[in-house]
Parts: C-alpha cells; structure tokens; sequence
C-alpha cells in the first residue's frame, strides 16, 4: 500500500460533513454534465520534499493537477485556498481539510449556484462524475483540493 | 450418535455453529473428518441454538477463515455480522441497509482483487457499480486522510473505514442521465 500522512492529519479523519440541499429554488443555466473523472493525490516527487527553499515559506505553491473550469473560477478557488491555509494554525502547523473544504464549497455555492462538492486531504483517491466546466483538481503546498461540480435538480 | 465420533463430532459442531458458515467449507479445511459422517449434521446445529463455544481458538480459527469468503451463505444473517466478518465500521450513514452491505461487499470484493492496493481504482470500481445499480450519479472518495463536505441526495450518503481505508460514497442526482 501507498500511504502518505501529513503531521497533524488525525483530525482530518472525521471527514464527511454531508449537508442536503435538496429543494433549493436558485439555479443556474447548466450545460450537460460530462463523463466521470478520476483522480489520485499523493504521488510527489522526492526531489521536492527535499529542495523545499525556507524562502518561499510565506508564499504558498499552487500547482493545477487537472482543471475543466473557467480560469476565472480557477484563480478565486486558489485565492480562497491560500486565504484559509494562511488562516490555520502555524506553530505546530496543522491542517484542518473539513475547514477548507466548507471553506471552499460555501464560497462556490453561493456565487456559483449548487451543487459543489471539496475534498480535502494529503492522502486520498478518488472518482467522480461533474458538471461541464466544474472541476479542478489542485495543490497548495503539499495539500490536495478536488473541487468539482454536480448540476442538481430544481 | 455424537458420542461414536467424540472430539471430532463435537469440533465439527462448533466450527458449523460457530461460524455460522456451511459445513462443506469447513470439510475442505479438516480432511481427517470423513465426510459421510458429515450428513447427520444440520440436525444438532438446528437443535442446538443455544449452544456456546468454550475454546477460544475456534473463535480465532472462524475469524481467519471469514475474509477468504466472497460467497454469502444460505442462512440470512443481520448487518452487524456482515460488519463484524467483512471487517467494516459504518462511522456515517444515510443509506437502507441494503445499500450498505452493496456497498460493503463492492468495496471488499475490489479491495480483494487488487493485486496493488490504488484507491482510484477502487473508487472507480464502487462508483461504476452504483451507477450502474441505482443511477447516476454517483461519487466516491478513497484514501486515508483527507476531509470533505458534500451534497448529497437524501438516503444516499455512506461513510465507512475498511481496514485503514476510508470510503465515502454518495450521490447527486442530476438533470439528465449520463451516457457514460
């Protein structure tokens, strides 16, 4: 098996905070929902893990795995991520996926209509059906993000 | 009858009951019994509902034999013995029973198959198996660390943990049926 674990990940295995939608009126004009996507986190470079510059610790990296979404869309998704991991505790640092992936999908939800769906982890798999120009698979730091979109009944 | 055989009948009267699996699969592992003996057994196992097991190595034996199983036996048994054999925790649902142990089954059967464990794939496996089974759409998250918050449709949310692994599999419903 192939694991990786980030320090301070055990909160993060209480995930799954599900909420229901359902019966919301506000929607959005949708294109036809595409075919399903897989991805796999955890796959990184050794070089990276050790060239990792101290100078650059302010500075979060943001690097785009996979995307089918606007690049307006892309940059708020990455400008949300960064605002809420700058947010987290540093010392010990800590990571809280639940947090950013409310974070990120509240944000989505509200300006972009239902239904948004985020995972947060360091060490996850996963496969998914999304909407026509809603998914975006990235990475801040060492941390992975799937942000991807289901066109919902009205 | 049972005292002709002694230890061995009543061995093979705790390994039935206990396991609560068929006797055939237990004669593969115990060549010695001979299994003519074997036909006169569903009667005691019927009679002795309320029977115990005193040696503790049979429980341990019975547990080793379960997670080789993919077959389900004739006996109807309840959610909580399919947990407690496949080795599964349900840590959040909204999902009939049924569902689950669907879900329980697909995922231990993928889990099985793989020669190397990939949490993609068997994501990919449980998705493509409960769209085909209950419609689209259908998303399913794999790994061991990681965070999410979701919409789900009501009645189709499962959260569950296999070993170190944790699944959460739910659906959104969607506007039109996907081809794929």
């Amino acid at each position: 098996m192939r694991e990786q674990q980030g320090s301070g990940d055990v909160a993060g295995r209480r995930g799954g905070v599900i909420r229901s939608l359902l019966g919301v009126e506000r929607r959005l004009a949708e294109g036809d929902a595409e075919g399903a996507v897989g991805v796999s986190s955890g796959k990184q470079p050794a070089t990276e893990g050790g060239g990792g510059g101290g100078g650059e610790e302010r500075k979060a990296v943001v690097r785009v795995v996979a995307a089918d979404m606007p690049p307006a869309l892309q940059r708020r998704a990455f400008r949300c991520a960064r605002d809420e991991l700058a947010a987290m505790p540093h010392f010990p640092r800590r990571l809280e996926p639940k947090r950013l992936a409310l974070a990120l999908k509240k944000e989505f939800d509200a300006a972009y209509g239902p239904a948004w769906h985020c995972i947060v982890g360091t060490s996850f798999g996963s496969y998914v059906t999304h909407a026509r120009g809603g998914f975006l698979y990235f990475s801040v730091d060492k941390v992975y993000i799937l942000l991807f979109r289901t066109a919902v009944e009205p | 009858m049972a005292a002709r055989h002694g230890s061995r009948r009543t061995r093979a009267d705790q390994w039935l009951f206990g396991g609560k699996w068929r006797g055939t699969v237990k004669e593969t592992r115990h060549p010695p019994p001979v299994p003519e003996a074997k036909l006169p057994n569903p009667v005691p196992v019927q009679k002795d509902e309320g029977v115990c097991l005193e040696k503790p190595r049979v429980q341990r034996e019975v547990a080793d034999v379960a997670p080789g199983r993919r077959s389900m036996p004739e006996m109807e048994i309840n959610m909580k013995e399919v947990v407690a054999v496949l080795g599964v925790k349900v840590m959040a649902a909204d999902m009939p029973p049924f569902m689950q142990l669907h879900a329980f089954r697909c995922a231990k059967r993928s889990h099985d198959n793989l020669d190397k464990f990939s949490s993609r794939q068997l994501a990919h496996d449980v998705k493509k198996e409960f769209d085909k089974v209950y419609g689209p759409t259908w998303h399913c998250i794999v790994g061991t660390s990681y965070g999410s918050f979701v919409t789900h449709s009501r009645g189709c949310f499962l959260y569950f943990s296999m070993d170190k692994i944790i699944v959460m599999l739910f659906k959104t419903k969607i506007r039109k049926v996907l081809a794929s």
